[in-house]
């Protein structure tokens, strides 16, 4: 009755911009509207990498990477440009890092930069992005819906 | 494999104790604002974490980590809150820290007449223990210099 599930995801841009969000398997929201979600979400995050890094007990190389609770755990991971992925799994999944550098690597830099029609910095407006990361999600060794 | 350093903090967010075993960088700040730092982020994370779950919670933020260290977080029923930084060969602290609740803090603090609840702890029977224990963990070993 373990089954592993992606959650949801989020794509936020360096300057706290939330570029796409997308649910799979998502139970319980959070109570607010999705715009006050997403500003939660990067401030929350931006105020834990600080925080993380000042109280390290040892010279830092990467920083924060992920949390986890009893029940989910949340994979954070930045590119070089500043661009952030904000994944929740179970907990079954250790390390997302793979996964979110390929979906940076071969989807959004693939089929959102490489776009002309794509402005950076806007929501991700792109259909073949979408359908393309769904269905990678989809097909992940740890992905399966929940049964209800 | 290493234990950093441990705080206990009480559920008013007085920290009662804390000591390091392993830590090669200091915060910056004075030990008070560390203290209250820690705390603080702490409480926000947690509210947090619950807020933003996908799914119903049943125990709440449980550790963190990042390339070079883990955070683990342990809270007893009646409050009071321990945290300790090791490194990453430690997936989960929380038995050792229940231990460190249940055999060493009841013990030495709550079941001592001296030791006054809320203050800082001051037994030098506990501090000495609990240094006996860590020292004795099995992912327990003085990084080499």
């Amino acid at each position: 009755m373990n089954q592993m599930t992606v959650h949801n995801l989020y794509i936020f841009d360096r300057n706290g911009n939330c570029l796409y969000y997308n649910e799979w398997n998502r139970k319980k929201q959070a109570g607010i509207s999705k715009d006050e979600e997403y500003k939660l979400m990067y401030g929350m995050l931006f105020s834990i990498r600080s925080f993380v890094s000042k109280m390290s007990p040892l010279d830092m190389k990467d920083g924060f990477l992920s949390f986890q609770t009893s029940k989910y755990r949340l994979h954070y991971y930045e590119t070089p440009s500043g661009l952030k992925f904000v994944m929740n799994t179970d907990l079954s999944v250790s390390n997302a890092r793979e996964t979110l550098q390929h979906i940076y690597s071969n989807l959004y830099v693939e089929y959102i930069v490489k776009n002309p029609v794509c402005v950076l910095g806007q929501t991700l407006d792109s259909e073949l992005f979408s359908s393309r990361l769904d269905a990678f999600i989809r097909a992940l060794p740890f992905y399966s819906p929940r049964a209800a």
